[in-house]
């Protein structure tokens, strides 16, 4: 567990908007090295790990796992008088996490950030009790203007600063663990699978751009043409304010796909693996689960049957993400045994 | 002398001390002025009072800081292992949404936490303030009993901001409304001093300046200083009108808050000793905010007071942000403003 969890650590700390994965791009090319026979990097950022399997006819059969390392971050669009910088969201975000944020902007040199607004003595009473939104923000590098100026340029990313702390009975929080608490599950997979030898060819992938569009992906599908592929994603985790109906219990095993880009072979297999492993699971139903990276995937050549396997995580797209240990390592667990009975598809 | 304020702000600001629950900040700062002070005391209220003897004894001159800090109190565990809070002095309810907390007098690691973003955007859930009545902590227990083990109702919780040093004249920490303060007091009290100094690091200012009040009976003062941390403003939009205070200027005196009109002689003082010192000086926009200077110039039959204060930005939030050059000015004119209060006559 202390592996993981400095595994983790190193993955969530590292930083990665999208269109510039290249810190988390460094950090995942280390991780996968000992548990593959090459590690590349594409034209897109993907960082690819082949494995390759004890197969001997041609074809030879392969299988994508992909998980993205990307995260939800800001883009700088103008830069004000007085050396404050201005921003809109790059992937999903919710404006009312941001004030009294902190924030790294990631000019020429990376710096310090912190979310503020109109001062409060001078916002109006309709200003002091809505939600203040994106474009009434902006981030403070407490640096006079010239300095500014010389360090920024609009379209420069920032990244939400996160800290990374384990809390009670395996859980953990920071920021991005969506989706590298899936990284870190198929690193840990491809891990198991080595000492294994399966049969298929092993291609893990972690993907750029998810958060935006899903175009890593794609391009990694294209390079690698799989005959299926699995998504390791991460789904909403359940709260006080998320219901058993919108999200799943932390601690209780990855949740299995079911919808529209999830192939139901692939489903069966996945299920089979975890009752074979003993790994307990949940079953997410929704129209496109899996992120973005199982609609392109899905979609790519002529077809790829693509399965999800979700961790939940509290929190989502903030900087106190939670997620459970237990699961990243389940997942682990269900992904390898799954990829090691790999013998004829379908 | 900027190694010293910087190191001793660090560990203040560090320190866990929301209101009513100054208990770790107080040890903190106790151990560190003990060796240089002639008596330190704490009183029914938490307040440590000391007492640094010099060669006059007049007029009594009291300088004040508080120790306390804006945080929560838990209200409630839920069967589920969450945790229910209120907030504890003048946090805006937007500035609390996922942000890491230490919950207790053991630092048990929590978060608040929040529905993602994919589950209110269709209802436009994004767009209401969430309210702090409506939010709850995870520290990731399993149920009410395993929460139990850590927290009991009653507890506090702080913002787990560390302070930083950035690198660029300015370093970060949460609470330095009113670490700054006490971390001026506590090396004021390490110098030679031209008279009798009563320090008093007061408790439950951000809940209406009530340690300040018992304190002012005790320390009984002619003459009193609170050393603060007042909000800087210094804004985009708000280059035409007043900006309460702004960043790089030096420290900043009130004529009047809305806690207190301040003495004009004793102001007048403060503003010779800046100019003979040659450090620079600005004035707070009147009627912000109030100080426990407005609970001690109450105090018996009154005192001449006055405010110090260090300008910051984004206090009572999780981080705020303080320019180290104002820090250091406002050290220079707190230790002037005493060498100009102990050489004057004043009229009783």
């Amino acid at each position: 567990m202390d592996e993981l969890i400095s595994l983790l650590q190193k993955l969530s700390e590292a930083s990665g908007p999208p269109g510039s994965e290249g810190d988390i791009g460094a950090v995942v090319k280390e991780a996968l090295t000992p548990f593959a026979d090459e590690v590349t990097q594409d034209k897109f950022g993907n960082v690819i790990a082949h494995l390759r399997g004890t197969q001997t006819c041609e074809p030879r059969k392969k299988i994508l796992l992909a998980a993205h390392m990307d995260e939800v971050a800001l883009i700088i669009t103008r830069i004000d008088e007085g050396g404050y910088l201005r921003f809109a969201e790059l992937g999903g975000l919710d404006p009312r996490i941001l004030l009294g944020a902190e924030v790294t902007v990631h000019g020429r040199k990376p710096l310090h950030g912190f979310v503020g607004t109109k001062a409060p003595h001078l916002q109006t009473k309709e200003e002091s009790s809505r939600v203040m939104d994106f474009e009434e923000l902006f981030i403070d590098v407490a640096l006079p203007s010239e300095e500014v100026e010389k360090q920024v340029r609009p379209g420069d990313a920032a990244t939400l600063i996160g800290c990374f702390t384990p809390l009670q009975n395996s859980l953990v929080s920071g920021k991005a663990l969506d989706d590298r608490a899936g990284v870190a599950a198929m690193i840990q997979a491809l891990k198991l699978l080595k000492r294994d030898s399966p049969s298929w060819d092993i291609y893990a992938v972690a993907t750029v751009q998810e958060e935006i569009s899903g175009l890593g992906a794609l391009a990694s599908t294209w390079s690698s043409v799989p005959d299926i592929a699995v998504i390791l994603e991460t789904t909403y985790g359940t709260a006080p304010d998320v219901s058993e109906r919108e999200g799943f219990d932390l601690g209780q095993g990855p949740a299995l796909g079911m919808g529209m880009t999830v192939h139901h072979g692939v489903t069966r297999k996945l299920k089979g693996a975890a009752q074979k492993t003993g790994v307990s699971y949940q079953i997410e139903v929704g129209l496109y689960p899996g992120g973005k990276d199982a609609v392109v995937i899905q979609l790519a050549k002529e077809g790829i049957p693509t399965g999800v396997l979700s961790i939940p995580v509290r929190n989502m797209h903030t900087p106190v993400e939670v997620a459970s240990l237990e699961d990243i390592v389940s997942t682990a667990r269900l992904m390898a045994a799954f990829v090691a009975d790999l013998k004829e598809w379908p | 002398m900027t190694h010293r304020l910087l190191e001793a702000l660090e560990a203040f600001s560090n320190a866990l001390g929301v209101s009513g629950n100054e208990g770790e900040v107080r040890e903190t700062i106790a151990s560190r002025i003990r060796p240089h002070v002639d008596v330190l005391e704490t009183d029914a209220l938490g307040n440590v009072i000391a007492t640094k003897k010099g060669p006059k004894d007049s007029p009594r001159l009291v300088l004040s800081a508080h120790m306390d800090e804006v945080g929560f109190l838990i209200t409630h565990i839920e069967k589920s292992g969450f945790l229910r809070f209120a907030k504890v002095g003048g946090i805006d309810d937007r500035v609390i949404l996922a942000k890491p907390l230490l919950v207790g007098p053991k630092r048990i690691p929590g978060v608040i936490g929040t529905k993602p973003i994919h589950l209110i955007f269709q209802k436009e859930g994004h767009k209401k303030v969430a309210k702090a009545e409506d939010l709850y902590i995870d520290i990731g227990a399993k149920d009410r009993e395993d929460a139990r083990r850590l927290v009991e109702v009653g507890d506090f919780a702080a913002f787990a901001t560390r302070f930083q040093d950035l690198g660029n004249g300015f370093v970060k920490g949460k609470a330095l409304d009113d670490r700054l303060g006490c971390t001026l007091l506590a090396l004021l009290l390490e110098e030679d001093l031209p008279l009798i100094l009563t320090a008093v690091f007061s408790t439950q200012e951000e809940v209406g300046l009530r340690g300040a009040a018992v304190a002012g009976f005790r320390t009984s003062p002619q003459i009193m200083l609170a050393l603060e941390g007042t909000f800087a403003g210094d804004f985009p939009e708000e280059r035409d009108v007043s900006r309460a205070a702004v960043i790089g200027r030096g420290p900043v005196l009130t004529h009047q808050d809305r806690s207190m009109i301040g003495d004009p002689l004793l102001l007048e003082t403060l503003i010779a000793a800046a100019e003979k010192e040659g450090i620079p000086y600005q004035f707070k926009r009147p009627l912000l905010g109030g100080t426990d200077a407005g609970r001690m110039h109450l105090s018996r039959s009154g005192a001449r007071a006055s405010v110090i204060a260090v300008p910051a930005r984004y206090i009572h939030a999780p981080v705020a942000l303080v320019k180290i050059e104002d820090v250091v000015n406002t050290y220079r004119l707190a230790k002037a403003a005493i060498q100009a209060i102990a050489d004057k006559d004043w009229p009783s």
